[in-house]
């Protein structure tokens, strides 16, 4: 038998997923496990509704997005889609509308499946998790909450409460673009084969100061590109095809029923070098599906 | 004649949820099942041990093989137990039944039974299985019941020949072009969004009623009755609706188990599968690997053809309804050209994976798939356009075709040149490749007969036809109300159709075959006589279709936007002509064309059941894609109206032309677009990629490898 | 668990397992217009609003649902005969299986957004609604006049 809890506060979930209590967000991975029959759990605590785990903020220290945000509400959210746009499209991409409407920002981070939209999305904006026990709470920048294939960094009595992300990039002359492209290319609503974020600021001499690159499917563990050494470059298709070869030494992709591990790596260099050449404004292939 | 502008009767019904589906049944006092699974491909059932299971609060009993003997059923053939005795032979295999009050609880208590195996070396591919060196499946298959498998042979459940293979290597000897080349498809699933489910119940009488997704209930009846050894007066199989077939409705499947259980425990006892077991042990369509060779002369006119053909018929060959136990498209190999030479082997093969079973024309897509390849390919090699090919083959009008048939009407012709002269280049998007493909297919109108009985409670009640055949939703209902209306001279709106229980009505073949529309509407024709004649009395009449023999062609083309960088692709348009008589219900004919051609567009791009370390890979619907509304490509028909029908009614069967030459449309226009040749099915984009390396065209292959 | 919730209008009353979808429950308590198809969420036969969201009710725990109010094809056919009747004349059906379903998602797609007659947009929503039987055009062409007929009002009601 299965207890369903469903505390009244932060404090109270704390406390129950303290003593053993396993936090359902959305519910979709869950149920899915249950209805396979390849879970069985004693109590579930549910955080959808509480109350500190919920809105969209922007400030002057940067923004604040709920654990317990839906995905289609932070698809959907006007201030999401102004600052984060890649974030939202990302949102927007998660399989059909019943489980955008309930799959929850938190739950969608602590699944970890590195086939997942969001995770590269938040990644390239240098998101920050903020995680929760009734012992005290932390912050991981997003990429060290993903420790495998279904792992977390998060301690069991832990919670994501919220992610954080800097304030927007706002020295004069710099342009700041952002991009999320998934290739699914049997089904649309299919988990992606690859997926990439791509985040840039170019100053106004033309030169790349800022260059975030991170691509889901491609490994155990959603995966930020060491661009480092790009920096200061032209934005050019010099730069695109540099960032392609990157990416390709980069990858660490495996076999399964959406590739091979060796089609993952040739494709993530293709959708990369799309994205990074829509984003920067760098004439390339089209992106899109040729249905338009 | 009657057409049909009104809504149909069932439509809100359905809408709202009101439409009684078997897993929507409660019967009084009924208790849940569910199965325990064999987690092997091939093994020795050394023990079931139940102990735990039935520590489960609800769980009423667990059954095993052991306890209810060896119990064999068949649609055919009868080669499979409702439960494993001593022996597993597919992943997915029933080894035991648990019976509780709740599903929850049987759910909880299979994965507490514990089942002793003592593993065997499987075979899990056709062509490995024929080797006499790889292991049997079964001991002795020709021993079964009704059993196709030649005496003596290895792991063979059917071996069909036809034609004369020495003319026909003659005669590609002598050709100026060959093409000889294998085209694989996998193991595929109906994907119908009902899963399978039965409801049994013993009475007091000791008669035994079932309600199954089950489209052909009097055969249900016999299956059962085969199986169980009881009188088939015993057994009623009671109306329901089924939410989808396309052909996976038609064994017996849960039946037995569902009595056996229901018999053991006094109480009605309902199965329900869940759709992950669903996908991994039913009875999906067979995978195929197929051999052509096709010859032309100088100029192109084809000289003759072989083809070669192995199934993967999974562990039984029970599900298989023809009295060959093979698949009735192979039939059709080479029908709709003009051809006289050709050779033809058709064997389905035993192996350890789950039986193969029907689907929506069963064979003829994956030939299609293999033999509309092969003419792209002579066409290639001959240089000549694929549609001149064919134009210049396509039996014509007084041609026998390689059967020796001279159908009355072929209009083969009409059919391809109407497609064409339909077809409009659609737009790609800049630097993606443009392709077209062709497919073509025929397919004979399979003549049957059926049964209706008209009655009238009293006067201003509705007038109440009731049919033996299932609603699986084709709108076949709905031509029967029309029908007798419009015979009658009544409103639509007073007849009602329904199911009769297999108790009312003689034995009939129920859903299947493309063969209910016309049927109905012969019966219906004869009842609507007889009603005039009985002045108002209940009556009984069967009729059907009454000839003449007739077959369809169907035409696709198919246009593809290839991005040569991934090999991605979108079909963007499959246009469909075909040959099409009087049209009862113009919507529900569109959807029949419509729906056949996304599930070819899914056997092409997207489908494939097979197996991954002895099991179905897809473990869910989510993995197992079948279209959507937002892959699908559009689509556009063109009716080649005025062909001739089957009388009475004048029509003709349009149910399994759509889905079957899609994939071959798909792959061709693939080749057009990129140079890419892929004769294995599901056309995935990597596939594509890697043919695009592969092939000659320079600038494709630099381009997919950048 | 005791499940209390407002199910098409009515009080419902109902006991539940912690791990029971609400689609489970539902369904043992008789109310069997919410069809089980996938049980993984992709093919939207048993999509219901749960506080008015449009959720799978599959993956939605019975228990969550506890005091929320609950639509299903059922009551929806009866409060917005519209959209049954749209896809009724449309002839947007054929098993039935998916249909309850697909009923539901054009609720939600006519109340809760997009609601724009838009083909690509209703393609993309109704991509979580899998139909074996139509391939799709009539239930396409069925949400596109009902938007429609909800976008006149909307104008003549505003005017
Ligand atoms: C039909 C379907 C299609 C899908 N398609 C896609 C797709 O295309 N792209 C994609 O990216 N994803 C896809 N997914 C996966 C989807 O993203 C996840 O199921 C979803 O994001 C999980 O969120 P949830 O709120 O439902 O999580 P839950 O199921 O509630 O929880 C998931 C896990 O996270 C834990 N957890 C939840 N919240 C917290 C918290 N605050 N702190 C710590 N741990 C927590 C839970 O204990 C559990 O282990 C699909 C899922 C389904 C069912």
């Amino acid at each position: 038998m299965t207890e369903l809890l469903r505390p009244a506060g932060l404090a109270e979930a704390l406390e129950l997923v303290g003593d053993g209590g396993l936090p359902l967000a959305g519910g979709t991975a869950i149920s899915t496990l249950l209805n396979l029959r390849l879970l069985e759990v004693d109590r579930l605590v549910s955080l959808a509704a509480l109350e500190e785990l919920q809105g969209i903020e922007d400030g002057p220290d940067g923004m604040r997005i709920g654990a317990s945000t839906t995905l289609a509400g932070l698809a959907g959210s006007e201030l999401a889609r102004r600052r984060l746009p890649h974030v939202a499209l990302a949102a927007g991409c998660v399989g059909n509308p019943r489980v955008r409407s309930q799959a929850r920002l938190g739950g969608a981070l602590a699944h970890a499946d590195p086939r997942q939209d969001l995770p590269p999305a938040l990644m390239v904006s240098r998101a920050v998790v903020v995680c929760r026990s009734r012992s005290g709470e932390r912050t991981l920048p997003i990429a060290d909450l993903f420790r495998g294939h279904l792992e977390t960094a998060l301690a069991d009595d832990e919670l994501v409460t919220e992610v954080r992300l800097p304030p927007a990039d706002s020295e004069p002359g710099r342009r700041s673009a952002s991009g999320y492209l998934r290739f699914a290319p049997g089904s649309a609503s299919d988990f992606p084969t690859v997926s990439v974020a791509a985040s840039t600021v170019v100053d106004e001499a033309g030169s790349v100061v800022e260059l975030a690159l991170a691509l889901g499917s491609v490994g155990p563990v959603p995966l930020a590109i060491e661009t480092g050494g790009l920096l200061g470059a032209r934005a050019d298709a010099a730069l695109v095809e540099a960032v392609v070869g990157l990416v390709r030494s980069t990858v660490t992709p495996s076999d399964d029923r959406l590739g091979s591990a060796e089609y993952k790596r040739h494709v993530a260099g293709v959708i990369a070098g799309r994205l990074l050449g829509e984003v920067l404004g760098v004439p390339a292939a089209p992106l899109g599906d040729g249905r338009r | 004649m009657a057409t049909m502008a009104t809504i149909r009767a069932d439509a809100r019904a359905k809408l709202a949820g009101e439409q009684r589906y078997t897993s929507d049944l409660r019967r009084p006092g009924m208790c849940e099942a569910a199965l325990v699974r064999s987690g092997l491909p091939s093994a020795r059932l050394v023990s079931v041990d139940a102990a735990r299971a039935l520590g489960v609060p609800g769980v009423l009993a667990v059954l095993t093989g052991a306890e209810v003997g060896v119990r064999l059923w068949g649609r055919m053939a009868r080669d499979i137990p409702a439960l494993a005795v001593d022996r597993v032979r597919y992943v997915g295999e029933p080894v035991a039944v648990v019976i509780a009050e709740t599903r929850a609880a049987a759910d909880r208590a299979v994965e507490l039974v514990e089942v002793d195996y003592e593993p065997l070396e499987p075979v899990l591919d056709a062509l490995a299985a024929l080797d006499p060196t790889s292991p049997a499946v079964h001991e002795q298959p020709w021993l079964y019941p009704s059993a196709a498998a030649p005496e003596g042979s290895h792991n063979v459940q059917s071996r069909i020949v036809a034609g004369d293979l020495a003319a026909t290597e003659a005669a590609l000897a002598a050709s100026a072009h060959v093409v000889d080349q294998t085209y694989t498809s996998p193991r595929g699933h109906h994907g119908y969004i009902e899963p399978q489910a039965c409801v049994a119940e013993v009475d007091d009488d000791g008669r035994i009623h079932v309600w199954m997704t089950n489209k052909q209930p009097y055969r249900l009846r016999a299956q059962l009755s085969e199986c169980l050894g009881i009188d088939q007066q015993r057994i009623v199989v009671e109306p329901v609706a089924i939410g989808g077939d396309f052909g996976g409705k038609g064994a017996a499947l849960l039946a037995p188990i569902c009595v056996l259980a229901s018999e053991w425990t006094r109480r009605p006892v309902r199965i329900a599968l869940h759709y992950d077991e669903d996908l991994s042990a039913t009875n999906p369509r067979h995978g195929s690997r197929i051999r052509v060779r096709l010859g032309s002369d100088g100029e192109g006119r084809f000289s003759a053809l072989a083809v070669d053909a192995v199934f993967d018929g999974g562990a039984y060959a029970g599900c298989k309804v023809m009295p060959d136990v093979n698949l009735p498209g192979m039939s059709e190999a080479g029908t709709a050209y003009g051809l006289s030479v050709f050779a033809l082997e058709s064997v389905v093969a035993y192996t350890n994976s789950v039986p193969g079973g029907h689907m929506r024309a069963p064979g003829a897509p994956q030939l299609t798939f293999a033999l509309e390849s092969a003419v792209d390919e002579l066409a290639a090699l001959a240089g000549i356009d694929p549609v001149e090919l064919r134009r210049r083959n396509v039996l014509r009008q007084g041609e026998p075709n390689l059967h020796g048939t001279t159908w009355t009407e072929c209009r083969g012709g009409e059919v391809l040149e109407a497609a064409v002269a339909a077809s409009r280049r659609l737009e790609v998007p800049p630097g993606w490749l443009h392709g077209r493909g062709v497919a073509l297919y025929d397919r004979p109108n399979v003549p049957m007969r059926t049964t209706l009985r008209l009655s009238r409670a009293g006067t201003g009640d509705p007038l109440s036809v009731e049919v033996p055949f299932p609603d699986t939703g084709t709108g076949s209902y709905e031509a029967v109300r029309a029908e007798v209306a419009e015979q009658l001279g009544l409103d639509r709106a007073e007849v009602v159709v329904r199911l009769a229980s297999t108790a009312e009505l003689p034995p009939d073949a129920g859903v299947g075959g493309s063969w209910v529309t016309a049927s109905a509407l012969g019966a219906a024709a004869a009842a609507a006589r007889a009603w005039k004649d009985g002045g108002g009395e209940t009556i009984v009449a069967s009729g059907g279709a009454e000839g003449p023999e007739v077959t369809s062609f169907v035409v696709q083309l198919a246009q593809v936007a290839l991005d040569p960088a991934t090999g991605a692709y979108r079909v963007l348009e499959v246009l469909t002509a075909v040959d099409s008589a009087r049209v009862v219900n113009p919507r529900a004919h569109q959807m029949q064309i419509d729906g056949g051609a996304a599930m070819g567009y899914g056997f092409a791009s997207l489908e494939d059941l097979d197996l991954e370390g002895g099991q179905v890979g897809a473990g869910t619907l989510g993995e197992f894609r079948i279209p959507t509304a937002e892959d699908v490509p559009a689509w556009r028909t063109v009716l080649v109206e005025g062909s001739l029908g089957v009388e009475p009614g004048g029509v003709k069967a349009i149910g399994e032309l759509s889905n079957v030459p899609t994939a071959a449309a798909v792959a061709n226009a693939l080749a057009d677009a990129g140079g890419v040749r892929l004769r294995s099915l599901p056309l995935t984009a990597e596939k594509v990629w890697r043919g695009l390396i592969a092939s000659g065209d320079e600038g494709a292959a630099m381009r997919a490898r950048r | 668990m005791r499940v209390s919730l407002q199910l098409n209008g009515e009080t419902f009353s109902g006991d539940a397992d912690g791990d029971e979808s609400l689609l489970a429950m539902l369904r043992r308590h008789g109310h069997t217009a919410v069809k089980e198809g996938c049980g993984v969420g992709v093919c939207g036969a048993c999509g219901v609003i749960v506080g008015g969201s449009y959720v799978s009710s599959c993956l939605y725990l019975a228990g969550l649902a506890d005091g929320a109010e609950v639509w299903t094809a059922e009551g929806l056919s009866r409060t917005d005969p519209e959209t049954a009747d749209a896809l009724a004349v449309a002839e947007a059906l054929q098993c039935g299986a998916c249909s309850p379903g697909q009923l539901v998602a054009c609720w939600a797609y006519v109340h809760l957004g997009p609601g724009v007659p838009d083909e690509e947009t209703i393609r993309h929503f109704f991509a979580g609604n899998l139909c074996r039987c139509t391939g799709y055009s009539t239930i396409v062409e069925a949400v596109k006049a009902r938007c429609v007929a909800e976008g006149s009002r909307a104008r003549g009601s505003s005017a």
